[in-house]
């Protein structure tokens, strides 16, 4: 529906589309760039507990398994955003040994294995996990991404959010709370 | 009662124009309060929603959920007066929108800067929706200003039914508020007027309370004493005045009757000598013609001269005095016919003369005839006596009317005149203005005169110039006034 409201708007005023901000390029957002947005915007729909960060003022920290074409992406797409006032840092993380840093942590379609095997140790931190396949709830994630009408949506497991200690906003729960 | 009508009418719109006036003043302001009040309340229950909507629809437009974005603007159905609301991305393109109407599609209003605009019939508000700092995008609610008019119209026909409410009350009132200050105003009215009409001083106004009114009628009162006290001294003066002028004239009249008595009396008896010195002179001079000289006869002519002269002024002493004495007699006379019998009488001075009498037409008029006659004989006789020597006297004797009740007589001769500054001696008795030498006569004749025409309550005056003629002239009432004056 973005994509499709967003070429539309390509068509009729191209002169607008360059003076958006990062989060959409000129050209037409590929499905990284989408989920990129989305991520950010998870984040700032979301509150964490006081003790999810050392310091007040402690930057808010995203965790990517791999390294990859989502990596840029969502760097391009935070740029130098804060989210309620904190700095937004992208960590790469290859061993569960620095979870307990991360606040939000997207688990790829190939990182299910890791992603499984740091169950234990993500039980009890604080983290919204966004994972991109059918069984990423079932297997204890808070958000999935799924394609729909080629179109990037979101569902979103809300006693799983519950359980992690993650504050999703009643607004982004209705916006993903459809299945 | 006209003035009473005015002073309650000024009283009773006084009262009704000033009530009026201050809640009319009272009314507008209010209008302009509520005005700015229902507007005030609605920029701010339209900001409040506006907050509530935009907060709500954060989400939807960051995720770009159209779906949803209706949804939250969706909600404005519960608030009738916003006809049309609006969200826009962050580039400013539509995304989504609610009509009321659905069948109306509202126009596109031009995205302006955040805040509360007032149009014609619209409040137009734009708002923009902010996510941690961050716009991403704006919310548009376009609302009905029908709700908020119908509201201020209903303030106003509330003020104007309270207005009218008042201007009855102010009404009632004043129909028994003004009594307070018309009715002792009425009252001291009526007891001026009573007092204009009736002229009775002893009337007094009633003080009904403390106020300037009262001390109206209290200096009304005191005048009306002041007024009273003024007439019993001024009556009091005038009837002493009375009695002194009634005692003083009653004793002019003794003294003037004893007077007049008196000088009939010495007439009367002055006379009987007289006759005597006449009666014998006469008698020597008719039996002692030889014995006596010529000197001795010229003596006794000149005695007998002076005797007779002496007769002649008492009888005209006691003609004056009559006139006053005699009984009033007026009848009608006929003035034509007793000129023409004075012109008989005087005949022979006529034809000595060489002179003429001219009368015109003369009325009947009330008077003593006996006096009348003496007056004309005495003014013709005048006129023939002072003629100019060798110019034939020319005497005319005619009459007017000066008013419904007023003669004009005039007694016109040629002869020498006399200076006017001698005009009031000429009528006092034993005036004269010439030597007995030139002309005879004893200076009554005109005294008499003033004296007959005093008595018929007439004037006599007289024009002359020396040398060209004399003219006299008499005003007499042709009707006498009846009066009975005993005092004469």
């Amino acid at each position: 529906m973005f994509i499709l409201r967003k070429s539309i708007l390509i068509l009729v005023c191209g002169l607008t589309v360059v003076l958006t901000l990062g989060r959409i390029s000129a050209q037409e957002p590929t499905e990284h760039q989408v989920k990129a947005a989305m991520l950010y915007n998870f984040a700032r729909f979301t509150e964490w507990p006081a003790s999810a960060f050392p310091k007040p003022a402690s930057p808010l920290i995203f965790c990517l398994i791999q390294d990859g074409l989502i990596r840029s992406a969502l760097e391009k797409t935070i740029g130098s955003k804060k989210i309620q006032d904190r700095e937004i840092q992208i960590r790469l993380l290859s061993k569960p040994s620095r979870l307990e840093e991360c606040h939000l942590l997207f688990v790829g379609a190939g990182d299910e294995g890791d992603f499984l095997s740091w169950k234990g140790a993500l039980r009890s931190l604080p983290i919204l996990t966004v994972g991109e396949t059918d069984k990423f709830l079932r297997e204890g994630g808070l958000i999935r991404f799924y394609l729909a009408d080629n179109k990037v949506r979101f569902e979103i497991s809300k006693e799983a959010s519950q359980q992690s200690g993650v504050q999703l906003s009643s607004k982004l729960l209705s916006l993903g709370g459809g299945r | 009662m006209r003035q009473s009508r005015t002073i309650k009418f000024k009283l009773m719109v006084i009262l009704i124009v000033t009530s009026l006036v201050a809640l009319f003043a009272k009314s507008v302001i209010q209008g302009f309060q509520d005005y700015s009040t229902y507007r005030d309340d609605l920029a701010s229950d339209m900001s409040t929603l506006a907050e509530v909507i935009a907060n709500n629809s954060t989400a939807a437009l960051a995720f770009s959920d159209v779906k949803t974005g209706a949804e939250v603007l969706s909600a404005l159905r519960s608030v009738p007066s916003v006809v049309t609301a609006k969200l826009y991305d962050q580039i400013g393109n539509e995304f989504a929108a609610y009509h009321r109407d659905p069948e109306t599609n509202a126009e596109t209003a031009p995205l302006g800067r955040e805040g509360v605009r007032f149009e014609k019939s619209r409040l137009n508000l734009i708002r923009n929706v902010m996510l941690d700092n961050e716009r991403v995008g704006t919310l548009f609610i376009q609302s009905d200003l029908s709700e908020m008019y119908s509201r201020f119209r209903r303030s106003l026909f509330g003020h104007a039914l309270s207005l009218i409410l008042a201007g009855l009350i102010a009404l009632l009132l004043s129909l028994r508020l003004h009594r307070l200050i018309a009715e002792p105003l009425l009252h001291l009215t009526s007891t001026s007027r009573a007092i204009a009409e009736k002229n009775d001083y002893s009337l007094r106004a009633v003080k009904e309370d403390d106020d300037e009114i009262g001390e109206l009628v209290t200096s009304f009162n005191h005048m009306l004493f002041q007024i009273q006290e003024r007439d019993a001294k001024l009556t009091r003066a005038m009837d002493s005045l009375e009695l002194r002028v009634r005692e003083r004239t009653k004793q002019l009249e003794r003294s003037n009757r004893e007077l007049q008595q008196f000088a009939n009396v010495i007439s009367h008896d002055l006379q009987e000598p007289l006759r005597k010195i006449l009666a014998f002179g006469t008698r020597l001079i008719g039996e002692g013609t030889d014995r006596l000289t010529d000197q001795q006869r010229d003596s006794l002519k000149r005695m007998q001269n002076a005797a007779s002269r002496m007769e002649q002024l008492i009888q005209d002493l006691l003609q004056f005095s009559r006139i006053s004495t005699r009984e009033h007699t007026f009848q009608p006379v006929d003035l034509a016919k007793l000129v023409h019998e004075v012109l008989s009488d005087l005949e022979v001075r006529v034809l000595d003369t060489r002179g003429k009498v001219e009368v015109s037409d003369l009325p009947v008029i009330e008077a003593d005839a006996l006096q009348m006659r003496q007056l004309f004989q005495n003014l013709i006789a005048n006129a023939l006596k002072f003629y100019r020597k060798g110019t034939p006297p020319v005497v005319s004797v005619t009459s007017r009317a000066v008013g419904p009740n007023v003669l004009e007589i005039t007694v016109q001769d040629n002869g020498i005149g006399f200076d006017e500054k001698y005009l009031e001696k000429i009528f006092k008795p034993f005036q004269r203005l010439h030597t007995r030498e030139e002309y005879e006569g004893t200076g009554m004749g005109l005294a008499i005169c003033q004296k007959i025409i005093f008595r018929h309550h007439g004037l006599i005056t007289a024009r002359s110039s020396l040398g060209v003629g004399s003219t006299f002239v008499i005003t007499l009432p042709i009707k006498q006034p009846q009066e009975e004056d005993t005092a004469e």
